[in-house]
């Protein structure tokens, strides 16, 4: 086992910069150790080089396989599909839709909403109104014209009410 | 590194063109074999490994980005596949440098096809006893002869990680070919 610090880049020449490549080209002139690696390292990269990569036997046999072990195209459904929204689409969907509703109930729709011409002099909102509501209910007449006037007749007339025609 | 194809071929292909993807097949296949033989040792299980890896290609392309070049996402699904099948067939290894000793015993007809054939399966005999992580690095780096970078790229690991396990890896074949050289 060498004790050399620089066995480690020996073994790794090829994967070192040009500069420390040269140094230790010049070290290995000098270590006996390191020279023997150097050696030994050279060696098997002869050997590797030579040697042809494996190939298939039968390559257009491979390449048949692997097409045939693709999986079948998914056939996309003839059917109508519902379309698929984020939630983000959706809230904001939601949003416009109330913000629509929203402004066609309050400016010019045609809901039956009873709308006061004189807010302000409403009764639930004035307590002078409110007041002379209440009188002008107590002080009514009891009975209304028609009432007044049948009661007027039957006291001039036996019953018969031709003369009312 | 294997040459790069055409950009609007990969795009092709990763869009679901058959045509465009067998073209991508008939490219990188030799590369991705002469790996998987390397590391696994058996013609059958090298191609069952090339199948594969192609296959999870076509069903994961849409994942693929241009940035990475597609011989490295290949080595990649490659060395991951081996991975699993050796962890399931350890035992098989042994069995198989036999096998192909006497198979080539039998085949060898020429003297340099001959010492070739067996220096090969020396060094497969020897990289069989190596680390998973040592193993595919020497495979990678000095039988397929990519850069550090690129083997760095498919074995998700750092530089320095690369070359110590290298170093190692080199020390150790060199030792079983010295009677040999």
């Amino acid at each position: 086992m060498s004790d050399c610090p620089w066995e480690e880049q020996v073994w790794l020449f090829d994967e070192l910069p040009t500069q420390q490549q040269a140094a230790v080209r010049a070290h290995v002139q000098e270590c006996q150790t390191c020279g023997m690696i150097w050696h030994q390292a050279e060696a098997m990269k002869k050997i590797i080089r030579v040697l042809d990569p494996p190939q298939p036997e039968h390559a257009a046999a491979l390449t048949h396989r692997v097409m045939n072990a693709l999986p079948a195209p998914r056939k996309r459904a003839e059917s109508w599909r519902w379309p698929r929204f984020s939630a983000a689409q959706a809230l904001h969907a939601t949003a416009v839709v109330l913000v629509l509703w929203f402004v066609l109930e309050h400016t010019g729709s045609t809901a039956p909403v009873a709308v006061h011409p004189h807010p302000a002099n409403s009764v639930p909102l004035n307590t002078h109104a409110f007041v002379k509501k209440i009188y002008e209910r107590k002080n009514k007449p009891q009975h209304s014209a028609w009432y007044a006037r049948y009661q007027r007749l039957k006291k001039t007339s036996n019953g018969n009410y031709a003369e009312l025609r | 590194m294997p040459p790069s194809i055409e950009a609007g071929l990969i795009a092709r292909a990763q869009a679901g063109d058959r045509q465009a993807f067998r073209s991508v097949v008939e490219h990188y296949q030799r590369f991705l074999y002469a790996v998987a033989y390397r590391y696994l040792g058996r013609a059958d299980e090298a191609e069952d490994a090339v199948q594969e890896t192609f296959v999870k290609l076509w069903k994961h392309f849409s994942r693929y980005r241009p940035e990475v070049p597609l011989s490295t996402w290949l080595y990649r699904i490659l060395v991951n596949h081996c991975l699993d099948v050796g962890k399931s067939t350890a035992g098989r290894a042994q069995r198989n440098r036999q096998e192909l000793s006497a198979a080539l015993q039998i085949a060898a007809v020429d003297a340099m096809e001959w010492e070739h054939r067996e220096t090969m399966d020396l060094i497969m005999e020897a990289a069989s006893h190596l680390p998973d992580k040592q193993k595919w690095v020497f495979v990678l780096r000095d039988l397929q002869g990519l850069e550090v970078s690129e083997v760095c790229a498919i074995l998700d690991c750092a530089e320095d990680q690369v070359k110590s396990n290298l170093y190692h890896a080199r020390k150790k074949i060199s030792k079983v070919l010295q009677p040999h050289q």
